[in-house]
C-alpha cells in the first residue's frame, strides 16, 4: 500500500522537522500550509477515484455543490465547483451511490481536507447513461424528435388511454385532477409494468393496442418519479419507436420535472409530471362553461345594441324635414317664385317711369325749338329761293327774290340792296 | 360547415370567429341575425357535447378491448 507508507513517511518527517526546530512552535497557519503542501506533492492524491454515497447534499446560490460522501466506516467533504458540476450527465441527491473523481486538498480557513471533484458518475449506472446518450442521438438523427411531426392535443378527447402501473402514485395524480378538471371525461386504462425486463415491451404493445382499439383520442405515458434504472423502460428503443409510430397523439409523463427520458422527446407533448398531464389533456370544464355562458351575453348585447342603433338611425330618418313636412320645400319655392316676380314687376315699372321721363323732356326741348314760337313773338323767317333758310347778307345779290313767313301769312319781296356789315 | 358536423373544437373555434365578427362590427342587420343564430347554435351544441361525454373510468384487460371498471380488476 504505497499511499499509507507515503502518509507514514510524511508523519515522520513533520515530527523530525519540528523537533530538528528544537521545540519552535508552529502558527496555525504555517502548519496547515504544510499539510497542504503534503497533499498537494502526492500524485496519487491528485488524482483519485473514490466512491461512497452522497449525503448533506447542498447546492449553493453560487453554482457550486456541497456534499459529504460516506460509507459505513468514514465520511469525506466533497466540493463540486459550477464549472464542472454544468457537465454532470445525472441529478446527484442524498443517498445515491457515485464515484467522484478529482483531488484532495485542504480547505484552510477550516482546516479541513476535502475531495475536489471534478467528474461524477452514478455507481453502477455510468453504462446506462451512455446507453441513453447514444440512443437519443440515434433516434433524434432518424427524426424521431422532429418539431414538424408532433401532433396537436385534442381540445376535448373523446377518451384518454392512459397507461401506467394500476399501483402508485402515477395514477391516482393523473385520475384525480382529470376527475376535478373534467368529470365527463372518459379514461381507459392499460395497465403495465412501469419498469423491469418486460415493461418496455408491455408499454409498446399498449401503445399498439389502443391504435387498433377505436375511440381512444390522446394516449398518456404516465410514471412516477424513480433513478435513472426505474425509468429505463421509457429509454428503450421500443417504446420509442411504439411512440413515433403512433396514430394518435402521445403525452409522456413519466417521473419529475427534471427527469428526462427518450420517450418524453419522441412524444407529441412532454408533460412534467401525471398532474400536468391531466392539465394538459382534459380542458377545464368550468372555464369552458363559463366562456360559453360569456359567448352567450356578448351575442345577445351585440345584436340588442345593433337593433337599438339602427332603430334609432330609422327615427332619425322619419323625423327628417322631406319626410316629415313634404310641401315645404314646395312651399319655400313658390315664395321665391313670388318674390322673383315683384321684383321683376318693380323693375319693369322702374324702366317704364325712366322712358316716360325722357319722353317728357324731349316734349319740351322739341316745344322750345319750334319756329312758329319765335313767329309769334315778332321775328320773321327769310328763306331764298330754293326754299333755305337765309342767314347771312352777303349770301344774297341784289334782285334774288326772297320769301318772308311772318306769324300769319307770308311775303314775297326783292333785293334791293346788300350790306354785309352789322346785324 | 353544418354545426352539427364540427368536432367540439372545430365548433369553439368557429363560436371564437363568430364573436369576433359580431363584435367587429361592420355586418349588416341581416347578416348579423344569421351570425347570431349560428353562434347560439354552436353555443348549445358545444354545451350538448359537454353533457353527451360519458364520465367512465375502466381498465382495459383483453386484446380486443373488454373492460372491467377501475377499481375491481384483478391485481
Amino acid at each position: 500500500m504505497p499511499l499509507k507508507q507515503r502518509m507514514v513517511s510524511s508523519n515522520f518527517s513533520l515530527s523530525k522537522r519540528v523537533s530538528d526546530d528544537n521545540g519552535r512552535i508552529l502558527t496555525v497557519g504555517q502548519l496547515t500550509q504544510y499539510v497542504k503542501e503534503l497533499f498537494a506533492a502526492d500524485p496519487q492524491l491528485n488524482r483519485l477515484r473514490v466512491s461512497g454515497e452522497i449525503s448533506n447534499f447542498k447546492r449553493h446560490t453560487s453554482g457550486h455543490l456541497y456534499f459529504t460522501l460516506k460509507d459505513a466506516s468514514a465520511a469525506l467533504r466533497c466540493v463540486m465547483f459550477r464549472s464542472q458540476n454544468a457537465r454532470l450527465t445525472f441529478r446527484p441527491a442524498d443517498g445515491l451511490q457515485v464515484v467522484a473523481s478529482g483531488r484532495l486538498s485542504v480547505f484552510e480557513r477550516e482546516g479541513q481536507y476535502q475531495l475536489y471533484v471534478e467528474t461524477m458518475l452514478p455507481e453502477g449506472v455510468g453504462s446506462l447513461y451512455t446507453a441513453f446518450a447514444m440512443l437519443k442521438q440515434k433516434l433524434q438523427a432518424e427524426g424521431l424528435f422532429a418539431a414538424e411531426r408532433k401532433k396537436r392535443l385534442p381540445r376535448l378527447p373523446k377518451r384518454l388511454g392512459l397507461i401506467t402501473s394500476l399501483t402508485g402514485a402515477a395514477i391516482q395524480d393523473f385520475l384525480t385532477t382529470v376527475g376535478r378538471r373534467f368529470p365527463p371525461a372518459e379514461v381507459l386504462i392499460v395497465p403495465v409494468l412501469v419498469q423491469g425486463p418486460e415493461a418496455a415491451g408491455q408499454i409498446a404493445a399498449a401503445i399498439n393496442l389502443l391504435n387498433r382499439l377505436p375511440g381512444t383520442e390522446v394516449i398518456i405515458l404516465a410514471r412516477g418519479g424513480g433513478s435513472i434504472e426505474e425509468l429505463w423502460a421509457f429509454n428503450e428503443e421500443a417504446v420509442a419507436w411504439a411512440i413515433y409510430a403512433s396514430g394518435v397523439p402521445v403525452v409522456s409523463a413519466i417521473g419529475h420535472e427534471t427527469d428526462f427520458t427518450i420517450a418524453d422527446f419522441v412524444a407529441d407533448v412532454r408533460a412534467a409530471t401525471p398532474t400536468a398531464a391531466a392539465e394538459l389533456v382534459v380542458p377545464d370544464q368550468r372555464e369552458i362553461l363559463a366562456f360559453l355562458e360569456q359567448a352567450e351575453q356578448r351575442m345577445r348585447g351585440t345584436l340588442r345594441r345593433k337593433v337599438k342603433h339602427d332603430r334609432r338611425y330609422l327615427e332619425k330618418l322619419a323625423c327628417s324635414a322631406v319626410l316629415a313636412r313634404p310641401y315645404e320645400r314646395l312651399e319655400q319655392q313658390k315664395q321665391s317664385l313670388d318674390n322673383l316676380q315683384v321684383r321683376l314687376e318693380g323693375r319693369v315699372r322702374f324702366l317704364l317711369q325712366g322712358c316716360q321721363g325722357r319722353l317728357h323732356r324731349s316734349q319740351e326741348k322739341l316745344a322750345a325749338l319750334d319756329p312758329s314760337a319765335v313767329l309769334d313773338r315778332g321775328f320773321a323767317l327769310c328763306l331764298d329761293a330754293k326754299g333755305q333758310i337765309v342767314r347771312e347778307a352777303g349770301k344774297l345779290s341784289p334782285g334774288d327774290n326772297l320769301e318772308i313767313c311772318l306769324r300769319r301769312g307770308r311775303a314775297e319781296v326783292i333785293v334791293s340792296h346788300v350790306n354785309e356789315e352789322g346785324k | 360547415m353544418e354545426t352539427e358536423s364540427r368536432t367540439f373544437e372545430e365548433a369553439l373555434e368557429r363560436l371564437e370567429q363568430v364573436l369576433g365578427q359580431l363584435e367587429r362590427g361592420e355586418v349588416q342587420l341581416e347578416e348579423l341575425l344569421a351570425l347570431f343564430q349560428e353562434g347560439m347554435s354552436l353555443v348549445q351544441y358545444c354545451r350538448g357535447k359537454l353533457a353527451d361525454v360519458e364520465g367512465k373510468i375502466a381498465v382495459l384487460v383483453g386484446e380486443s378491448g373488454e373492460t372491467v371498471p377501475f377499481g375491481r380488476e384483478e391485481r
